[in-house]
């Protein structure tokens, strides 16, 4: 954990009502001043006469890195987590997806066109393969093939050394030779040998907690796994998944594989999302199944979750639907509306931007069932619209829609 | 490691995940996080396959493959002799239980639960008013010891008499907040449960649909379980398959190349979200592909 101001504050003079007390020898006018700059790196702590051993001893453990970042090409980095959960804070650089490709392989062309175009999306983000690992002996044309097709190259001896061992105590030793060379952009290759992937895991884990938790100098930098060839497509998508989950920060794929890669893709986008930020969707009007004028118009909020549950069921309809989605900062229905994030005026208002009344000759809308008290309000604000609570769950809409067979078309 | 200081990877628990029996197999018992073998942690995390009561058109492809033709009976006769730990039956019932049903029910687990010796799930049908009668219907008629699943804040006071009575184990579910699966946990226990005898299913979304939060939640409850609450370090049980196969990725073949075959896609979409499960610390994982069981059972 880094230090605070006011943790680097105890032990100076202002603190302890010494004599010295704010003598500005620092240059600081007082030692809250100097503190606070100091918690931010900037100012150095030897301007301080006054600093004691235990501050100084406990300033420079807690100044070292706990995991260095490191730059694998112009446009990727890997590395630089500060936790062990992700709800501690959140996790930082994604874990590094890389396809194997060898120069020596007659289909090589072919491969990296496929690696090239795949794309795909989720939740407003594009997933692409982040990296080729390249074996073989025609390195420097491949090389160059892979980076003009704009896709980062692993490894790359200009910019970091990958140290490799099956253990971890040789990837300890062997980090400790680079470390005393004077090398500090390091990568750590765990080999995966006739390990299994629980085993991986483990040792994965050990490397992270020595980083994160102890800052233990020859542990603190990212750690690659190449999954081995004998395991088939399902077989790889477990082990990466426990991969991605368990502290890998690059992992190494055999083959390409479409519904391999869109599958990791997602799994990461949900482990690296930042949990004190819920995912949003944009506000807007969604169409479900080519609603007709007289669809069912749902309403919700831009809560992610929320969204993807009713848009679920929306989606599993015989009929078409729209849905309204409101700007409520990404809100449940609930939190949103404790929050004013859901008030009639901003319902009426956003009603009212998307233009629904174009879209659609019919006049109800269906708002969420937790929110049933705010009907007449919601009426109130809406006197064109008809206002019909729906359900609580949104997996009840499908016998909702049934009950109302007849109303819409 | 053995020339390196431990001190740099050790990590020390007040307590441990409660243990548990059902028939021949132990349910939690965990001292460290998954795959960790320290502190002489000798748990693995237990795989269930589950089938529903009723085969019908809600379910996916993939799934509806594996079962051909072929009865509920045998159905449940090639899980019992599959890898999986456990079998869990789901009543995937509509409508209130009319006579015919309940005689229908008693019959089922006359004819199955006993005879087969994997220990069984009996899961109601996620709707209060329906597993209001199902669920003491099961409990009182299982010929053995079951895991029954799930009584929720407004079910469990009518629920757990019965599961309490014929020494089942209980799944109490709270929606994906840790304060409510310990708050819960405590009013049953109040209510007569041994606290050794519950599950806790902190709901999920699968893969893409918020797995993010009960991914995070199970990690919380084993922090506040290793940490010495008692009321949080019953095992978890994690109903993967089900939120696995409501994603329209492993539904629907309407997805455009890159997302890969369907066959491929739905397979994985439900080995890589109960991955993430396992990663996190559940003890019972439920998937409904009998190829997850495989895959997972190799894996570990």
């Amino acid at each position: 954990m880094e230090l605070t101001g006011l943790q680097i504050f105890k032990y100076l003079p202002a603190a302890k009502k010494e004599e010295s007390t704010n003598c500005k020898k620092c240059g600081c006018p007082t030692c809250m001043a100097f503190a606070l700059k100091l918690a931010k790196k900037q100012i150095e702590i030897e301007k301080c006469p006054c600093v004691p051993e235990e501050l100084k001893e406990k300033f420079a453990e807690s100044s070292k890195i706990q995991q260095h970042e490191i730059k694998l090409s112009d446009s990727l980095v890997t590395g630089g987590e500060t936790v062990m959960f992700r709800h501690d804070k959140t996790f930082v650089n994604r874990t590094v997806i890389a396809v194997h490709l060898d120069s020596e392989d007659k289909e090589f062309d072919i491969k990296l066109e496929k690696i090239k175009n795949y794309k795909t999306e989720r939740i407003g983000e594009c997933f692409k393969p982040d990296a080729v690992y390249l074996t073989g002996t025609n390195q420097k044309t491949a090389q160059n093939k892979i980076k003009n097709a704009g896709i980062s190259v692993i490894p790359d001896s200009d910019l970091y050394t990958i140290v490799s061992a099956d253990s971890i105590s040789e990837l300890e030793k062997n980090a400790k030779k680079l470390l005393e060379q004077g090398k500090t952009d390091i990568i750590l290759e765990l080999e995966y040998g006739h390990k299994s992937v629980a085993q991986i895991a483990e040792e994965l884990t050990y490397i992270r907690r020595a980083a994160i938790l102890n800052r233990y100098e020859p542990l603190t930098y990212p750690v690659m796994v190449k999954l081995p060839q004998t395991l088939d497509k399902l077989q790889a998508c477990a082990a990466a998944s426990v991969l991605i989950c368990r502290y890998a920060n690059i992992i190494v794929l055999n083959d390409f594989d479409e519904a391999l890669l869109s599958t990791l893709f997602t799994l990461r986008q949900s482990i690296y999302t930042n949990p004190q930020k819920p995912l949003q969707v944009e506000p807007k009007i969604y169409e479900f199944n080519d609603p007709d004028r007289n669809a069912p118009v749902f309403l919700t909020t831009n809560f992610a979750l929320t969204y993807f549950a009713v848009a679920g069921e929306l989606e599993s309809l015989q009929c078409g639907s729209y849905l309204v989605v409101t700007p409520s900062d990404g809100m449940s229905v609930l939190t949103a509306w404790s929050a004013d994030k859901f008030t009639a005026d901003l319902v009426a208002k956003s009603v009212r931007d998307y233009e629904l009344a174009k879209k659609v000759d019919n006049r109800s809308i269906i708002i969420p069932g937790l929110l049933s008290h705010m009907k007449d309000e919601l009426q109130e604000a809406m006197p064109e619209w008809d206002i019909v609570v729906g359900t609580i769950e949104a997996c009840q809409i499908p016998e909702f829609i049934k009950s109302k067979e007849g109303v819409f078309s | 490691m053995q020339n390196l200081d431990q001190k740099i990877f050790n990590f020390n628990i007040k307590e441990k995940i409660r243990t548990t029996n059902l028939g021949n197999i132990k349910i939690g018992g965990c001292c460290s996080f998954p795959f960790m073998k320290e502190n002489n942690n000798m748990a693995d995390p237990l795989i269930a396959l589950e089938i529903p009561y009723n085969i019908n058109e809600g379910y996916p492809d993939i799934i509806k493959l594996k079962w051909k033709d072929k009865t509920v009976e045998q159905i449940l006769q090639n899980a019992n002799s599959s890898e999986a730990d456990l079998i869990s039956v789901k009543f995937n019932l509509t409508g209130d239980l009319t006579e015919q049903e309940i005689s229908n029910i008693k019959k089922f687990l006359k004819n199955t639960v006993s005879q087969f010796q994997k220990p069984f799930i009996l899961r109601g049908a996620n709707n209060n008013s329906i597993d209001l009668q199902l669920l003491p219907l099961l409990a009182e008629n299982s010929p053995k010891e079951c895991i029954i699943a799930f009584a929720d804040e407004e079910t469990y006071e009518k629920i757990v008499p019965y599961t309490a009575k014929y020494n089942h184990i209980l799944v109490l579910r709270t929606p994906i907040d840790i304060n409510l699966a310990k708050e819960l946990n405590i009013l049953s226990v109040d209510k007569g449960v041994n606290p050794d005898r519950i599950l806790i299913d902190p709901d999920m979304g699968g893969l893409g649909y918020g797995l993010d939060y009960g991914y995070s939640i199970i990690e919380k409850i084993k922090q506040a379980a290793f940490d010495g609450d008692t009321m949080l370090n019953m095992p978890v049980i994690a109903f993967i398959g089900e939120e696995s196969y409501r994603a329209k990725e492993a539904k629907s073949d309407t997805f455009d190349d890159n997302w890969g075959k369907y066959q491929d896609r739905a397979a994985m979409w439900e080995i890589s979200g109960t991955s993430a499960m396992i990663s996190a610390g559940a003890d019972i994982v439920v998937v409904w592909n009998p190829d997850t069981v495989k895959v997972l059972k190799e894996m570990l």
